[in-house]
């Protein structure tokens, strides 16, 4: 587990949602580089060299964005080249380029999310909003595995039965359809013993707690005033046009006034905190394991 | 104090036309271990159900049940949530989550718990159970055994002040189902719960039990002292009892009624040494029928045979080599997780050895699964046959030789276990194999069923069929094959008759043999040392 992923599900939920819904609002390409920056350290930190191949996906999305753009788009003043008497430009393949890495750095974001917010998460998130929910889909984690072997067990032993070689499309068709009436079948019957058992175990007597294992603590209470920090500075930056870039005609310059700068520094803080989160944890975890 | 009184309860299903239960009385007082045994259909789960109002099946009743001495009616839903619990028969069909720590939780979510009142009881119930260690496993990846401890372990937690079980162990291989058992035990020595449970297969539990009632046909045969019981009784459970208690019960011994292997074999010692005779007539006689017949030939034939699941994962079957004859009963015997079940798969060809040979003497085969459910696709019996073959005469033939005809309309599903077991049959051999495997045909069966499928597998056999059975059940395997073998440590480590398999034996053998044969050499029935015994008596 990454030093992040041990926070509050709250805090990891806030995180994410802010730098991907963050990173996709805004054309701004300091923003998009920055974040895939900070995407992508994290991820090489979190899996070492088994992240080349991401990495090498990521930069291939990066350059057909960009070859897609100058061949489809042709506005922009700046004309490299011609192809097929069609006018290529540097503004479109600008903002090709900054379209492929704010793709690149949310596909990037969305993988570790994946590993950082597990089905436990999940789970304590959706129960504070409904506790049945929350059941329900722990029930269907259970139930997906059970029938799954289950419809293994039916097509080995009707496998034995009709043991045809030369079976055709219809005969196959008709064997995975028996699988299927069986599974069925198996799936209805048991279930009743699973409403039982819930019966019997108090379900629907009233109001539902739920059980998790997960406390808020200070790292959480910093990171979340930070996270909501950024958002106050994000929507005033946007409000305030600061966080505005356009690429046709011309492509913008970068702008490093006050306000500019702010607008950066705080979005590359807040995309740093999983970076951060983790490396302090592994310091930590090499001076505590260093005293055994 | 007086937990629960049950006074003239009748209860009859809706639709049908006998009471399943007809003027039941029974008083159960704190911290008691109450045995309620009979045969399949005795009624035996019904009763339990009406003590548990929330899954009170649907029909007429009448009569009082009494939750410490107040009407069972007058508790609160939640009061009755928790003050009883109730372990069900299957141990997969009961858990509702996927994760074993949320299965523990998910009754003390339901009564409305605080978390801290919950992580509490959860380290407590994990501790005596010493299942901490599954606590983040998911409940998919634990064996039946183990699934049977965690469905007990989530009902404990919710403190019960009466435990009800519904035959708990019936689908658990021996030594899970002693190790349930023993927990059991711990938890009524330990705390003083009291506990109900309603089980066909007694052995183990009887030294356990305080008040054994026995049930037939909805109503309660006996009732009181386990030994008193047995003695008046016993017969009324017919083949269901242990070997020691029959063969007390058919040398008809005056004496106290033993509960357990050992107390048999001092009896035994007791009563028939003294007479100073030892008789060695059992045991080679099978050996000398085989050499008069020419010798048949082979059916299953494997050769040096090694299989695993995936390239990287270990071996589970190593250079295994068996024959087994045409028309012969062999018997697969091996602990939990030996490759019984993987090697009846090889021999199927339901899963191909990475080396190594299985050679057939005919392509016509069939596959027993382990749960007869698996088997089912239709919503009657006579659809389900029809689905494998046309010819209602074949259909009717086996209906007959099966004991099935009356239930060709019924649901395969609302069959019996042991129903379920030859309307599973009547379709394979519909399709006229040459080679049976069965995969633990008597799993979760009362005598009276087993005995059934034993007279049958013999019947195929009289017909020159092979069969191959992998089972846990040792006296299964004693009484109706003609070779087994153990398959320990990936190998099969010995093979031959039952006399010589068990008779060689010491541990891994049928009770009667363990009973009797310091005294009486290679005995491994109980009619055999019943028969010795009045031999000496004369």
């Amino acid at each position: 587990m990454s030093g992040f992923a041990r926070l509050h599900p709250i805090s990891i939920f806030l995180f994410y949602i802010m730098v991907i819904i963050g990173t996709v609002i805004c054309t701004n390409p300091v923003i998009s580089i920055i974040s895939f920056m900070a995407a992508i350290i994290y991820r090489i930190v979190l899996k070492k060299a088994m992240v080349i191949k991401e990495i090498l996906l990521y930069l291939g999305i990066v350059v057909i964005t960009a070859l897609f753009n100058m061949i489809l788009s042709h506005n922009g003043q700046t004309v490299l080249f011609y192809l097929n008497d069609n006018r290529v430009t540097l503004e479109a393949a600008v903002y090709g380029f900054s379209s492929g890495i704010m793709i690149a750095s949310v596909m990037a974001w969305c993988r570790s999310l994946s590993q950082d917010f597990t089905e436990d998460k999940i789970l304590y998130l959706i129960g504070n909003i409904s506790s049945d929910i929350a059941l329900i889909l722990s029930m269907v984690m259970r139930f997906i595995p059970l029938y799954k072997r289950q419809s293994v067990k039916v097509s080995e032993a009707y496998g034995v039965i009709n043991d045809n070689e030369n079976e055709n499309i219809a005969d196959r068709l008709k064997n995975k359809l028996r699988v299927y009436d069986s599974v069925l079948g198996f799936a209805i019957e048991n279930s009743i013993d699973t409403a039982d058992s819930m019966k019997a175990r108090g379900y629907g007597c009233g109001k539902r707690t739920m059980f998790h294992r997960f406390s808020v603590n200070k790292t959480d209470i910093v990171y979340i005033v930070l996270i909501a920090v950024e958002l106050f500075i994000y929507i005033f930056s946007i409000k305030n046009s600061t966080a505005s870039y356009s690429f046709y005609p011309v492509i913008d310059k970068i702008n490093m006034e006050k306000n500019y700068l702010i607008f950066y520094v705080s979005f590359a803080v807040m995309s740093a905190i999983p970076l951060i989160e983790e490396i302090k944890w592994r310091i930590k975890w090499k001076y505590l394991t260093s005293a055994i | 104090m007086e937990v629960l009184n049950i006074s003239n309860l009748n209860f009859k299903y809706t639709g049908a036309e006998k009471k399943t239960l007809s003027n039941i009385n029974m008083c159960v007082n704190e911290g008691e271990f109450v045995l309620i045994c009979g045969e399949s259909g005795s009624g035996k789960s019904t009763l339990l159900k009406m003590i548990k109002t929330q899954i009170r099946p649907d029909g007429e009743e009448s009569g009082r049940i009494k939750l410490f001495s107040k009407d069972i009616e007058s508790y609160t839903e939640k009061e009755k949530a928790c003050d009883i619990g109730y372990v069900f028969q299957n141990p997969d069909n009961q858990i509702v989550t996927d994760k074993v720590w949320h299965e523990l939780t998910f009754g003390l979510e339901n009564m409305g718990c605080s978390l801290h009142e919950m992580k509490k009881r959860i380290a407590e119930m994990s501790a005596f159970f010493g299942i901490s260690s599954w606590f983040e496993r998911n409940t998919d990846t634990l064996s039946g055994g183990e699934k049977q401890k965690l469905n007990l372990a989530s009902v404990v937690v919710m403190k019960p002040k009466l435990l009800l079980l519904d035959e708990p162990v019936s689908q658990l291989d021996p030594v899970a189902s002693m190790e349930f058992m023993q927990i059991l035990r711990r938890i009524n020595r330990e705390f003083g719960m009291t506990i109900i449970i309603a089980e066909h297969n007694i052995d183990g539990l009887l030294e356990m039990t305080d008040t054994l009632y026995i049930m037939k046909n909805g109503t309660m045969q006996d009732s009181g002292n386990v030994k008193d019981v047995l003695r008046r009784s016993s017969i009324f459970l017919s083949g269901n009892v242990p070997a020691y208690v029959s063969l007390h019960r058919s040398l008809g011994l005056n004496t106290e009624v033993p509960l357990c292997v050992r107390d048999m074999k001092m009896q035994l010692r007791k009563y028939y040494n003294k007479k100073g005779t030892f008789i060695d007539t059992y045991g080679k006689q099978d050996n000398i029928i085989e050499k008069d017949e020419e010798i048949p030939e082979t059916a299953v034939k494997v050769k040096n045979v090694y299989f695993r699941y995936e390239r990287k994962s270990e071996d589970i079957l190593y250079n295994i080599s068996l024959d087994i004859k045409k028309g012969e009963i062999y018997s697969l015997l091996g602990n939990n997780g030996s490759g019984k079940t993987t090697l009846l798969k090889v021999l199927a060809g339901i899963k191909k050895p990475y080396s190594g040979k299985v050679i057939l003497s005919s392509k016509k085969l069939a596959y027993m699964p382990q749960n007869p459910q698996t088997l089912f696709v239709k919503n009657s019996l006579l659809k389900e046959l029809l689905d494998i073959s046309d010819n209602m005469d074949d259909i009717n033939d086996i209906l007959e030789k099966l004991k099935l005809s009356e239930c060709s309309n019924v649901h395969p599903y609302d069959l019996s276990g042991g129903q379920q077991q030859r309307a599973a049959l009547a379709k394979l051999l519909l399709t006229r194999p040459q080679i049976i495997f069965f995969d633990e045909p008597t799993k979760g069966l009362d005598m009276d069923a087993i005995n059934d499928i034993g007279t049958i597998i013999n019947i195929l056999k009289a017909n020159g069929i092979t069969i191959v059975i992998v089972t846990h059940n040792i006296e299964f395997a004693a009484r109706y094959s003609d070779r087994c073998g153990m398959l320990f440590d990936r190998e099969i480590t010995c093979e031959g008759s039952p006399y010589e398999f068990f008779g060689n034996n010491d541990f891994y053998t049928t009770q009667a043999h363990r009973i009797g044969r310091e005294q009486f050499g290679n005995v491994i029935f109980e009619k055999e040392i019943a028969d010795i015994c009045s031999m000496i008596e004369k």
